[in-house]
């Protein structure tokens, strides 16, 4: 298994030296008013390379193995696990079938309302050979996409993601993107603080900020609000990281040739786990958590931990629902201060009821206080990735209250 | 360019087009003095792209047989028309007058390491991020039996400091760079820049006092006429967003409801120009083989120009202004900004502040972002300081500017005589697309908009 590489390393003789190797095949449909605008074929092939020798070292995209490490003086460096198992896991779902011909899927692009949106078919191939005794292949294969039914100045928008490929997938994705998008009529609401309730999607969008900033590296960078053992949100809030869920992008081993597992990161609102590889783990005198990434570690895929009550029964007050939201920015990684533009169906419900779309409105608010500010999380989720939240994800309804909310 | 020819003759249809690109870059990384990462990265492979039955079937590949079959459909396609100019041989090149080489490796990473040095000794400063990449992007394109050859060298340097002081904290980060070789680094200044920067943002946390909520003067700094030029105009006028091509993207534009063609007043004139020399966005011919060109977005106030490429240009009934790219050889080119800005005038700074008796300075932000009609936009001032009676004075704690585009661009009632470029890597698609452009403008003055306080909002 994987013998040229096997080779390439063994010639290299670093004392650190990790070799990866992608191979992706990716469709990608692209929707406008319910036509297609274009498909694309996407293949590409192509290596990455650490390695350490006395005090010199390299990282680098290859294109092939002729190539050769261009060695500088490095000051840290990635490690590899002591590790000498061989690992083989190749999945062959349904998706195979659609690089092949994609009508079933084609076919299923009907709509009320003028849509719009992506859908993306990925089958990727990743190999790992360490100098610590390490080989590994394996592959994930994922559809996902997401939609915006357009209904005049109103939308609503959604979004699917999995392993398998299914009619219920794209069906049910544009039947909820039009049925929030059916909901008209303007609602104007003032700025101030309003109980809010946060869609999947949108906690798709916040989560990944979260998880970026639970990486080791971006805490010993001064660019994380979380601090280990601090209490960061909510006791109903878990966020996990799943690598070993039947997911897209789930991975049996990291790009150190550690064994994944699947961990929380956020424990009843605890942060109890920075996300970890070999060389950050002394400087927290922790174990790798196997979400190597080289120098920065990040997360696989994420869950937040379902609630115990109906979606409906979040909406039963008078509170605000978010559909979606895009271009969150944050000033202050250190303290949490940011804000985001808030997208689609923003409906005011008054009495359970929703009376109207409040519009573009704007969370500016600071995501340490929305976190702790959770007081219910519904029992249904979604699997959904988007252009604005592309890390994969498994989200529940949020109900968040004073949440601040303003206008333009 | 025979191998591209060979697959470009396979491929009968209205429009096509075949692209060979690479990229070749050398990345580094500091951490407070440390190298904690460098990265060399080559990216080269083959792309074709045509149009069929309002179809634009896209198929890229490391290997160029994998370009000679695609697929098929028989289904209705969005894309209409498209604008048939007849494409022209050429070829464009920066070349680095100080070639990258010119400095070793070794040279590079010291001299990163000892920019730390400059700011290290300031009790405030907790963190110092430095991040260093040169590049040259390399492409090969057919487009209806037409060859284009374009090189770019580009330098650009990413920076980001911690800053505490007086129990406030605050992440600064600034962009510097464009296309050539080490010259672009010399004229950078980066201790006197880092020194600068580390001062100021720690006077504002020491000293800063909120200005409170009021409707004033503001007279936004290039840095902040760069972004404003580049997100509440450069992007609306993309013809394809316009259309609703970026709908479940990055959204629509204001100008699909728009009626209205004043949408600022007189003094607002913004331009996307490729072909400036030095430029992050230079390119002289776009990927699909339209000679490229300075367009004049607004022009005194007024809607002028969208950016198009060959399908929008098609669906618009115009002529495209060349404004096509691709980030790389895997994604199809789209409708792109070039190095975008506000086009200045003929006041110096001392005459765009001499009669505002009260009003806020803001020199650098820390966030923003815009809805997805681009319309309301958000600012918050990082290095930000009162105006009074014509001087600028002591430091204002994080204001914050939020209106719409056509107001804040109908309140700007000068601009100064300066033009400040900024780099940026503009994103746009799926698979997203970050791209080198270049925004700047003057300094802006803008009469009677509201300034907010940061948490008070």
């Amino acid at each position: 298994m994987n013998d040229e590489m096997v080779k390439y390393v063994e010639q290299l003789k670093g004392e650190e030296t990790g070799l990866l190797r992608y191979k992706i095949r990716r469709i990608i449909i692209k929707i406008v008013d319910s036509k297609i605008a274009t498909i694309q074929r996407l293949n590409n092939e192509y290596y990455f390379l650490a390695i350490k020798k006395d005090n010199l070292g390299f990282m680098g995209r290859l294109f092939n193995l002729e190539e050769k490490p261009q060695f500088v003086p490095v000051d840290y460096y990635p490690i590899m696990s002591q590790n000498e198992r061989k690992y083989k896991l190749i999945r062959r779902g349904n998706i195979s079938n659609l690089f092949e011909d994609l009508s079933p899927l084609l076919n299923l692009i009907e709509s009320e309302y003028p849509l719009h949106g992506v859908i993306s078919i990925d089958d990727v191939e990743r190999a790992l050979v360490t100098s610590k005794g390490f080989n590994g292949l394996e592959n994930n294969q994922s559809i996902s996409g997401y939609f915006r039914a357009k209904n005049k100045e109103y939308s609503g928008q959604w979004a699917f993601s999995s392993t398998q490929f299914s009619a219920s997938l794209i069906k049910d994705a544009i039947k909820k993107a039009n049925e929030l998008a059916s909901i008209t009529g303007s609602y104007e609401i003032s700025e101030g603080k309003y109980d809010v309730v946060l869609s999947p999607l949108v906690m798709g969008n916040l989560m990944e900020s979260l998880a970026r900033m639970a990486s080791g590296f971006a805490i010993i960078s001064g660019m994380s609000m979380l601090k280990l053992g601090e209490k960061v949100g909510s006791d109903k809030f878990t966020l996990l990281d799943t690598p070993r869920e039947d997911r897209p992008n789930s991975w049996g081993f990291d790009d150190e040739g550690t064994f994944t597992y699947n961990k929380a990161i956020i424990e009843e609102g605890m942060f109890t786990t920075p996300l970890l590889n070999n060389e950050l783990s002394p400087i927290f005198k922790s174990k790798t958590t196997a979400n190597a990434g080289w120098i920065y570690p990040t997360a696989w895929n994420l869950e937040v931990k379902e609630g115990d009550i109906s979606y409906e029964s979040l909406l039963s007050g008078n509170v605000i629902f978010i559909n979606n939201v895009w271009y969150t920015r944050f000033q202050n990684y250190a303290e949490g201060d940011f804000s985001t533009v808030a997208r689609d169906a923003t409906v005011v419900y008054k009495d359970g009821k929703p009376v109207g779309i409040a519009g573009r409105v704007r969370i500016a608010d600071n995501l340490k206080r929305i976190l702790m500010n959770i007081v219910e999380i519904s029992k249904e989720r979604y699997s959904v990735r988007w252009w604005d939240a592309p890390m994969q994800g498994v989200y529940p309804y949020v109900l968040v209250k004073d949440v601040k909310l303003t206008i333009a | 360019m025979e191998d591209l020819q060979k697959v470009y003759e396979s491929l009968k249809y209205p429009y096509v087009e075949v692209r060979k690109q690479a990229l070749s870059s050398y990345e580094m990384y500091f951490l407070n003095g440390k190298l904690m990462g460098s990265f060399k990265f080559k990216d080269v492979g083959y792309a074709a792209r045509y149009y069929k039955n309002g179809l634009l079937y896209f198929t890229s590949s490391n290997n160029l047989e994998d370009l000679k079959s695609n697929k098929e459909y028989n289904v209705t396609g969005w894309e209409g028309n498209f604008d048939n100019t007849e494409p022209k041989d050429g070829k464009y090149e920066v070349k680095e007058t100080k070639p990258f080489d010119l400095m070793s490796i070794d040279e590079k990473i010291n001299y990163f390491k000892s920019l730390y040095n400059t700011v290290k000794e300031i009790p405030s400063v907790i963190n110092v991020s430095l991040y260093y990449s040169e590049s040259v992007e390399e492409k090969e394109i057919i487009v209806n039996g037409a060859n284009i050859i374009g090189r770019v060298s580009r330098l650009y340097v990413g920076i980001n400091l911690v800053i505490k002081e007086n129990n406030r904290t605050a992440t600064a980060s600034y962009e510097l760079g464009g296309s050539g070789g080490l010259e672009v680094l010399d004229r950078m200044n980066l201790n006197e820049f880092l020194l600068d920067k580390a001062k100021a943002v720690t006077d504002v946390l020491a000293k800063g006092k909120s200005f409170g909520e009021r409707t004033t003067n503001v007279v936004l700094s290039n840095m902040l006429a760069g972004i404003m030029a580049h997100e509440s105009v450069g992007h609306p006028f993309e013809a394809d967003r316009i259309l609703g091509r970026e709908f479940a993207q990055a959204g629509l534009s204001y100008l699909a409801y728009m009626n209205n063609s004043k949408i600022g007043s007189d003094v607002v004139n913004v331009i996307d120009d490729p072909t400036i020399p030095g430029s992050g966005g230079y390119f002289t011919i776009d990927d699909e083989g339209i000679q490229a060109r300075p367009k004049y977005l607004i022009k005194e106030g007024y809607v002028n120009e969208y950016l198009h490429d060959r399908f929008s240009a098609g669906k618009f009934n115009v002529k495209s202004n060349g404004s096509a790219r691709a980030s790389s050889f895997d994604k199809e080119p789209l409708v792109r900004m070039s190095n975008t800005f506000f086009k200045p005038g003929n006041m110096s700074f001392e005459e765009l502040l001499e009669d505002i008796k009260e009003g806020v300075y803001i020199k650098t932000y820390m966030e923003w972002n815009i809805d997805d009609l681009r319309l309301g936009q958000r600012y918050v001032g990082l290095e930000a300081y009162e105006i009074k009676n014509g001087e600028i004075g002591e430091p204002v704690l994080f204001p914050v500017l939020q209106g719409k585009t056509p107001d804040l661009l109908k309140a700007i009632d000068a601009v100064d005589n300066t033009l400040v470029f900024y780099p940026a890597l503009c994103g746009k698609g799926d698979p997203d697309q970050a791209i080198p452009v270049w925004l700047g403008g003057p300094n802006m003055r803008l009469r009677n908009v509201k300034i907010k306080v940061m948490g008070n909002e």
